[in-house]
């Protein structure tokens, strides 16, 4: 092959990067399925772990095999949300939510008693804050408090909510926590339309 | 191969050829990432995996790759060997896949790597190019750990999600935002330049 024939110029380079893409995006898309089963059944789980927390169901997240019992025995999907069954007869109902926070959407499941006012509590299935600040919305202080709640809440600052509508916000934290309070709000306004019994 | 070649393949990018604080490479993930030991560790595994892998592919094949698409065949290469580390950390570490988010993605454009690949790997044999990715990806790796450590501890007062410091500390809530990673890496680099290159020359 010469050096500056016209094959090895315009020829080859296209053939070589023809070749190259199809080896690699075989190899990309070979591990992309052989790992879907496993990738899909991750986010069921997240869900899953998701509406039972919102609902205020007592439950271990690592336990696989016990979140899916329970949330099969317990967890019926309606038109909109979910009705779960506690244990003690009652029932919770649980919506999803998104809207926007400091960085990105933030996903959220609320839980509500059947008086739909009073809240089993809040989820977050997904966010993209920042890490040691923001992030800290997913820790369990910051989530259980909103268990047994009235809306529509006000935020105040972290460590001093005593009445039954206020939540603490985090500290460095502030347009995370006020837009977690947002979209928990905007989701208690739709409760009413969104959960009709028959 | 002789072995001395072989040695200072791999001690050059861990000190004086350092991507991080002597070439200033790779700046905006270890500005990005620092803040959280965990999610650095598992970049840097990231980082690591494909420099080491991607400097191996493309030193085997470097002697068919046409001249004037070497850059689109190096990208190619990087991009798949990411997209694995991505769709891995998706299957089997999915919390951390999460937390990092896009980050993960942007490795493809980490100017290491291909800094690797255009400077080294089209230039030496395969063993040698997988022990200067090896190496690279450690001397980048080190470098975001220690400055993820400091930024984490004085942060959150945490390390590795496990509580360090007493109810005393007062978390300097900076050291995790954006300008904490400024503030860190520049100390750093004065550090490292200060005392310990200095004495080289």
């Amino acid at each position: 092959m010469k050096k500056d024939s016209f094959f090895a110029l315009r020829i080859y380079p296209l053939l070589f990067m023809g070749a190259v893409t199809v080896i690699c995006i075989t190899l990309v898309t070979g591990i992309f399925l052989s790992t879907e089963d496993r990738v899909r059944s991750n986010e069921l789980l997240f869900f899953r772990i998701a509406v039972l927390e919102a609902a205020g169901v007592e439950f271990s997240p690592d336990d696989y095999l016990q979140v899916q019992e329970i949330f099969e025995q317990r967890v019926v999907e309606e038109q909109g949300f979910y009705r779960v069954n506690l244990q003690d007869g009652e029932t919770s109902f649980v919506i999803s939510v998104t809207g926007a926070g400091l960085w990105g959407p933030i996903e959220m499941m609320l839980g509500f008693f059947e008086d739909l006012e009073t809240m089993t509590g809040i989820s977050i299935l997904s966010h993209n804050e920042t890490p040691g600040l923001g992030a800290r919305i997913e820790e369990a202080w910051f989530i259980e408090q909103f268990r047994g709640k009235q809306g529509p809440l006000t935020l105040v600052a972290e460590g001093t909510a005593d009445a039954p509508d206020e939540i603490d916000g985090i500290t460095g934290a502030t347009r995370t926590t006020v837009a977690v309070g947002e979209i928990v709000n905007r989701g208690i306004r739709q409760v009413p339309g969104t959960i009709k019994e028959e | 191969m002789a072995k001395g070649v072989v040695k200072k393949t791999f001690l050059k990018p861990l000190g004086k050829d350092n991507p991080v604080f002597v070439q200033i490479l790779g700046i905006c993930s270890t500005l990005a990432v620092t803040n959280k030991l965990e999610n650095t560790v598992v970049m840097s595994m990231g980082v690591l995996f494909t420099t080491a892998l991607s400097g191996f592919t493309l030193s085997l094949i470097r002697r068919f790759i046409p001249g004037r698409i070497r850059m689109m065949v190096e990208t190619m290469v990087i991009a798949t060997y990411v997209i694995i580390v991505d769709i891995v950390l998706r299957a089997f570490y999915p919390d951390i896949w999460q937390q990092l988010g896009p980050y993960v993605g942007l490795i493809i454009t980490n100017c290491i790597i291909m800094g690797r690949a255009e400077a080294f790997a089209l230039n030496n044999p395969p063993g040698l190019s997988l022990v200067d990715g090896i190496s690279t990806g450690i001397g980048y790796s080190y470098v975001l750990i220690i400055i993820a450590f400091f930024r984490e501890l004085l942060g959150t007062g945490q390390l590795w999600n496990v509580q360090i410091f007493g109810d005393w500390w007062t978390n300097w809530s900076i050291m995790v935002m954006p300008p904490g990673a400024f503030f860190m890496l520049a100390i750093f680099i004065w550090i490292v330049k200060g005392a310990v290159i200095k004495e080289e020359q």
